[in-house]
């Protein structure tokens, strides 16, 4: 049914892979020196909320 | 007369056909308030460009090829990504990362709901798009109307017209699309799964130093995605800096606002019957909702995988807000939770991932123009 390019297919799953890979790196540094920067500059504590 | 008939005349199926899009484009906007900010000018667009002989666009008129107007507009703001950035000013301005920073966990499912992206790159692909096309179909899935047009306008400039009306359009249906797809992959228990929220309030030294991290990591990681992230966390900056208000409050409003204008009436250039009325579009629009279901369900998916080994649960509907349809997305989630448990109150890990969903979609985009340089 359909004419796939395997050569464009596995290059799109190549393109998968760097891509979610690289936003996870990208986002996962941002998560730890979010925490770092919480950890230097605090902010007031309030209350919690359940 | 006789020019009126002649005018009349002119205009084939397809061009009655784009007006009717145009139209339909303009009725959206209006009477459901689907993202009225770009498909109204791009409905009007779409009438005006696929009226013939108008002068509008570049075409020839009695033998003499004239250059248009909006061609002009074109080269001046889209063909060099200037409206797309100048919007993203407006963006940061406007985004408030103090409830992703307050739960920095956030950040994670804003990666995840990336899936969609290239999940839809593959089944482009299989459909008999080349790589190129693909990435730039699979962008919609960022849900992030000015990065599918710069990634578009990069990588497969002729598919810009029917990636831009499915980006904005799917971004207006998240209220319909996600609920479907977060209920298709979740139990009725899992969404009523509770979440402490402990309010903390971010200090400002926090979110001045974070637009400029951003900046430093995903320059170094992904450099072709700094115009995106440069002129979005510039507008960030420019926000929570406290000395730059009045500029801060010009990008949120009159910057937005002009460059709105400009930038849907611009676009339509693109949607000329020749260009528009073709098979390609029926399956962008249709791919379109792929990356939009895929996104949620990659979301959803990833914080129940998440929750094999937590001991706190998170609500997995919590992971389909990281797609950047900001605050839509976060406000669909809350209203979800709420109707399965009038107690349950998600909104701000909610709107964390949703702003973690901002900068994940823009670094998706520069990821992938960089697999292509």
């Amino acid at each position: 049914m359909f004419n796939v390019d395997y050569a464009a297919l596995e290059k799109g799953l190549e393109l998968m892979g760097v891509g979610m890979l690289g936003i996870f790196t990208v986002l996962f540094i941002l998560y730890l020196i979010s925490i770092v920067l919480i950890k230097l500059f605090p902010g007031k504590e309030r209350k919690d909320i359940v | 007369m006789e020019s009126f008939v002649d005018g009349i005349s002119a205009v084939n199926i397809g061009q009655m056909g784009m007006m009717a899009i145009g139209a339909l484009l303009i009725y959206l906007g209006i009477k459901k308030q689907y993202e009225p900010t770009l498909l109204i000018p791009m409905g009007i667009g779409a009438i005006l460009v696929n009226i013939p002989h108008s002068g509008l666009i570049s075409q020839e008129i009695n033998g003499v090829e004239q250059e248009g107007i909006l061609d002009v507009l074109f080269d001046f703001g889209i063909s060099n990504e200037l409206f797309p950035l100048l919007i993203f000013i407006g963006i940061g301005a406007m985004i408030d990362f103090g409830p992703l920073l307050k739960n920095p966990f956030m950040f994670l499912f804003g990666a995840a709901a990336q899936f969609g992206i290239f999940f839809t790159i593959l089944v482009a692909i299989i459909f008999g798009f080349d790589l190129q096309e693909s990435a730039t179909i699979g962008i919609i899935g960022a849900a992030d109307g000015p990065t599918s047009i710069f990634v578009s306008n990069q990588l497969a400039p002729h598919l810009l017209g029917p990636i831009t009306v499915a980006a904005y359009s799917y971004m207006a249906l998240v209220p319909i699309i996600q609920p479907i797809a977060i209920r298709a992959v979740t139990t009725e228990k899992e969404r009523k799964i509770k979440m402490n929220y402990k309010a903390e309030a971010v200090s400002k030294t926090t979110k001045i130093v974070f637009p400029i991290a951003v900046i430093l990591i995903a320059g170094f990681v992904a450099p072709a995605s700094l115009p995106l992230v440069g002129f979005l966390m510039f507008g960030n900056f420019i926000r929570e800096c406290g000395v730059l208000d009045r500029l801060s409050s010009s990008a949120q409003n009159e910057l937005v606002n002009l460059v709105s204008i400009l930038l849907g009436l611009t676009i339509s250039v693109k949607m000329t019957a020749d260009q528009f009325l073709r098979l390609d579009t029926l399956l962008i629009i249709a791919f379109g909702l792929v990356a939009f279901v895929m996104d949620t369900v990659g979301g959803v998916l990833f914080a129940k995988l998440l929750n094999l080994f937590r001991k706190d649960k998170i609500n997995p509907m919590v992971g389909a807000a990281g797609i950047s349809a900001f605050p839509m997305s976060a406000r669909v989630i809350q209203k979800m939770a709420h109707e399965e448990d009038n107690q349950n109150f998600v909104l701000m890990y909610a709107v964390g991932a949703n702003v973690s969903g901002q900068i994940a979609s823009v670094v998706a985009g520069g990821l992938v123009l960089n697999f292509f340089t």
